[in-house]
């Protein structure tokens, strides 16, 4: 096995406990394969920081562990991570893909990394994404776009399409992602890797840079529902550090998906599966809809209930979200006005009054982030303030509540995640409505705040992989990573 | 409401984001916003009328309840190894501990 071959934990862990693979080997193998294969997924290579990180835990390893991971105190022993760019880790140059935070050394961590680096994961680097996350292909970086891991003329999704490529081509083993309307769950699916958003508030978003913050969330990016799983009970709890953050019990997610394999696909006996009517659109491509129709008709024919069920909302979820959203946007990045950090260009020192200045340092914003401040400038605008920001924020309860609604009949909601498969590059850079629509089945969870995942379950003609949407009731993650396990069985548990 | 977005509108708006932009880039904004409002405008069509006659509660927040707070006290910043706080480690400019700013009042 090439060493930066693994698709599970458990499988690195064992290569250690054998004495066939030490972490710095492993972290090494990474680096080797990032720099054979130009994808661009990268935006800062911790090369130094990770093989410090590795050459610790390789002497400890061998001296303090007599050779035997420490599972358990430290369940990501030597795992090497992607971590992406939105993210910050002190000492560590994080632009959010922007020129305005070029040279940005942030001065603390983001929880969920620490939290991730205290089980024993390195950093392996940090990932190109879209411009501020904001994006459905990667193409709106200010380091150029992120190629797909098996298909060069295509886009990976977005906007963690940096975290998903790497993880699809082996140039790291997880990552984390974040995800607002669909930025972890879309790139997932195009290259055919696990991806997953927890519900709004299980993890802490303490150093993640701030796009929508009633939507942002980090999630795992991961070879596997396992590993996916247990990346988010180890990110997820309470911190102090954000109030937005919930008490709320952390199950051992990653047994109960061991749980089910060991159990096998007579798990879906008795799971209620419901089907939107409203999910499966005009516009959705014919292998897309064949192969969730094939996955659902095998999860029947392994006792499965499959529920049709309404969304009624659904049509107005992308100009809900694009409101709400802009709007939220418009705000957060107010704060970059270039006096205690961000790029000062020699034409904002000469500025000649405070405005000037002002617009001399938020010439570096790319062209996708400031249409979305002016949207969202716009919808909060006096006199619009309440036909846009407010109006969507009352349809954006009414999507909540019909999720509540369907929530009483089935357990586990599915769609596809997106309408295709990975598009080319620029197919849809030149209109951002049509690349909006991208997010269509992914954004109405995003807006009712609800844990989902993405799991590959086939690839079109061309090769490209076909992910299935799955969402889960607010909080009940336990009930999500089982089901996406049971996917997982059931295909055959291969990713990419 | 689609028609209220001309180049006036982006040229003001952009004012109000302090945003500079160029004639090219306001004609775009003019007709990639204008699509994207017009898609909006469905948002007008839906019921906001709940079944006791009461208007839909707005949605602001992805978690319920208020925020918790916590009490305002003060910290000691974290310093770099040469006894700094780390955050004028970003700063532009700094002059005596301080970030330093162009004199543009």
């Amino acid at each position: 096995m090439a060493m930066n071959n693994f698709k599970k934990i458990s499988e690195i862990h064992e290569a250690f406990d054998s004495g066939t693979l030490t972490p710095i080997e492993l972290v090494h193998s990474y680096f080797v394969e990032m720099k054979s294969n130009p994808l661009n997924a990268f935006i800062t290579e911790c090369q130094d920081r990770a093989l410090a990180q590795a050459e610790q835990l390789t002497h400890d390893l061998k001296s303090k562990y007599q050779g035997k991971t420490p599972r358990v105190a430290k369940p990501l022993f030597g795992i090497p991570l992607g971590i992406k760019d939105v993210l910050t880790v002190d000492g560590v140059r994080t632009t959010c893909a922007s020129k305005i935070l070029e040279d940005y050394i942030p001065p603390y961590t983001a929880t969920a990394v620490q939290k991730l680096e205290n089980a024993g994961a390195i950093t392996l680097g940090k990932m190109n994404m879209d411009e501020f996350a904001m994006g459905s292909s990667n193409e709106n970086s200010a380091f150029g776009p992120v190629i797909h891991p098996t298909h060069s003329d295509r886009v990976p999704g977005g906007s963690s399409g940096g975290s998903a490529s790497a993880v699809a081509a082996k140039q790291c083993f997880a990552s984390l992602g974040t995800d607002t309307g669909g930025s972890i769950r879309l790139p997932a699916s195009f290259c055919g890797i696990v991806g997953m958003k927890p519900t709004y508030g299980r993890i802490s978003r303490y150093g993640q840079i701030a796009f929508a913050s009633s939507l942002d969330q980090i999630g795992p990016m991961t070879q596997s529902v396992e590993d996916a799983a247990l990346l988010c009970q180890i990110m997820s709890g309470e911190d102090p550090l954000d109030s937005t953050t919930l008490n709320a019990p952390v199950d051992d997610w990653s047994e109960s998906v061991r749980a089910e394999q060991r159990r096998g696909v007579s798990g879906f006996s008795g799971l209620r599966v419901g089907v939107p009517q409203e999910y499966f659109i005009e516009g959705i491509h014919p292998e897309v809809k064949n192969a969730i129709d094939s996955i659902i008709q095998k999860m029947k024919s392994q006792g499965a209930e499959i529920v049709s069920i309404s969304l009624p909302h659904t049509q107005y979820a992308v100009a809900t979200y694009y409101v709400v959203a802009v709007s939220e946007a418009s705000s957060n990045l107010s704060r970059y006005d270039g006096v205690k950090f961000g790029t000062r260009s020699a034409a904002a020192r000469e500025a000649k009054s405070l405005e000037d200045f002002y617009k001399k340092i938020r010439a570096n914003f790319g062209s996708e982030v400031k249409r979305r401040i002016i949207l969202g400038t716009f919808a909060l605008s006096s006199g619009y303030y309440d036909a846009y920001y407010r109006r969507a924020s009352q349809v954006r309860r009414l999507m909540r509540n019909d999720f509540e609604s369907a929530f009483q009949k089935v357990d586990v909601i599915v769609s596809p995640v997106c309408p295709t498969t990975a598009f080319k590059l620029g197919e849809k850079s030149k209109n951002p409505l049509q690349m909006y629509l991208s997010d269509i089945f992914t954004i109405p969870a995003s807006l009712a705040g609800l844990p989902c995942i993405s799991v590959p379950i086939a690839k079109d003609q061309e090769g490209l992989p076909i992910g299935l949407h799955l969402i889960a009731p607010r909080l009940q993650e336990t009930l999500l990573f089982k089901a996406g396990a049971l996917v997982e069985l059931l295909v055959g548990g291969h990713t990419s | 409401m689609t028609s209220k977005i001309n180049s006036d509108v982006i040229k003001k708006v952009g004012e109000l984001s302090r945003l500079e932009l160029t004639d090219a880039e306001i004609e775009g904004y003019v007709k990639s916003i204008g699509d994207i409002l017009e898609h909006v405008e469905q948002l007008s069509q839906v019921n906001l009328i709940g079944a006791e006659g009461k208007e839909v509660e707005p949605m602001y927040h992805g978690i319920d309840g208020a925020l918790k707070l916590r009490p305002d006290e003060v910290v000691e910043f974290s310093k770099d190894e040469h006894g700094q706080p780390k955050v004028l480690r970003n700063a532009p400019e700094v002059i005596d501990h301080g970030f330093k700013v162009p004199q543009i009042i």
